[in-house]
């Protein structure tokens, strides 16, 4: 488990178009892996503080904390997956040291 | 017969809230806000509409970003109108070194939070590993930026500095107009005054290249360089002023170390 180091933020807000989509992504991507990630959904109309802080433009946005990258816009599974792949092999680097 | 259900009526309060708004807009036709660049308020006849959204296109270098500058500290220095800078290119630091080059005391503005500078430079541009996939999108996370800094500061004039790397970032140039065009209809309600900034190719004193201005702006300016002999001058043109009569044809300007004057 690569949780406490990583997590995936989604910002939303009402308007964000086909968010199920997003969040259908997200968790598919991580079952398909294997990854046990934090996800923390966060509506930037109710919390503009985040969305000023982390500087959000857009919505849907998903941020893979820790590893300092955004996907802005609705990504497919495979340009989601191709980038936690990197979590995966770090988690089972770390596995095998433990 | 029967009232809506709940469900509604955030959004009947919402459409009634702007429908208010916008007889308030029609009960005082024409108030205005001086800039305070010296010679423009006479270009337009004595000042921008209050909450009206501005368009203030040119070329690289041209002079947008100082001009966008003195209204938001001549509103705040001399109207008492706070102002809110949004960057979404240059990166403050770099604003703030120019703004050095001027007669301007931007730092207690600042310390007094009559000047309120938010940096999206880096967001905007990608200073991140990022992937985009700008199909379907909404610019809320600005929207709300704006929002929060515009109610919590009690600001009266907002800078967006430029729009064209929106256009530019997100491809879709129809979402993209929507969304600012809802983000403008919010600045209205909130009272603001605006300047919307894009940048246009080289030699071209045209106005933008995604077509906002059409149904959008209440009003585009102009600035561009033109050779004369060795040099070149710089020139300010206001292509359309809604509500209001406006001097035709070009204007020299200069760039001093006291802000921007309008000549002949
Ligand atoms: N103190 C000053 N005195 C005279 N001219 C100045 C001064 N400071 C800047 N300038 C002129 O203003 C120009 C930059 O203006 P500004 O940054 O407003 O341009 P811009 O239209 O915003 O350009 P861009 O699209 O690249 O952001 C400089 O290239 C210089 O010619
Ligand atoms: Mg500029």
């Amino acid at each position: 488990m690569v949780s406490g180091r990583y997590k995936i933020v989604i910002f939303k807000s009402e308007r964000t178009p086909r968010y199920p989509q997003v969040v259908k992504t997200v968790r598919s991507s991580l079952e398909k892996l294997g990854l046990d990630l934090e996800v923390e959904e966060v509506d930037v109309s109710k919390n503009p503080e985040r969305a000023v802080r982390e500087g959000i433009i857009s919505t849907p946005t998903i941020d893979i904390v820790g590893l300092n990258w955004r996907f802005i816009g609705l990504p497919t599974e495979d340009e989601l997956m191709a980038v936690l792949e990197s979590l995966k092999e770090e988690g089972e680097t770390r596995g095998k040291e433990e | 017969m029967a009232r809506r259900s709940s469900s509604s009526s955030g959004f009947m309060a919402e459409l009634k809230e702007r429908i208010i708004s916008e007889a308030r807009v029609l009960e005082s036709p024409g108030e205005r806000t001086p800039t305070g660049i010296r010679g423009f308020d006479e270009l337009v006849r004595g000042g921008l509409f209050r909450g009206a959204t501005y368009l203030l296109s040119g070329v690289s270098g041209a002079g947008k970003s100082i001009f966008c500058l003195e209204f938001l500290y001549r509103g705040a220095a001399e109207y008492g109108e706070p102002g809110l800078y949004v960057s979404l290119e240059e990166h403050l630091d770099s604003i703030l070194r120019n703004a050095r080059n001027f007669r301007w005391d931007m730092k207690s503005l600042i310390d007094r939070q009559m000047l309120v500078l938010l940096d999206l430079s880096a967001v905007a541009v990608g200073e991140r590993a990022l992937s985009l996939n700008p199909d379907m999108f909404a610019l809320d996370g600005l929207y709300t930026t704006i929002e929060t800094a515009v109610k919590e500061g009690g600001i009266k004039r907002v800078v967006l500095d430029p729009i064209s790397v929106l256009f530019l970032q997100y491809g879709n140039v129809g979402v993209v107009r929507r969304e600012l065009n809802v983000i403008s209809g919010m600045l209205k309600r909130h009272g603001c005054t605006s300047i919307f900034v894009t940048e246009t190719e080289h030699g071209k004193p045209s106005i933008t290249r995604f077509g906002v201005e059409e149904f959008m702006a209440d009003g585009v300016f102009i600035l561009y360089w033109e050779p004369e002999g060795e040099k070149r001058s710089r020139y300010i043109e206001i292509y359309k002023m809604r509500g209001s009569s406006h001097y035709e044809g070009k204007k020299r300007f200069s760039v001093t170390d006291n802000g921007i004057v309008i000549l002949y």
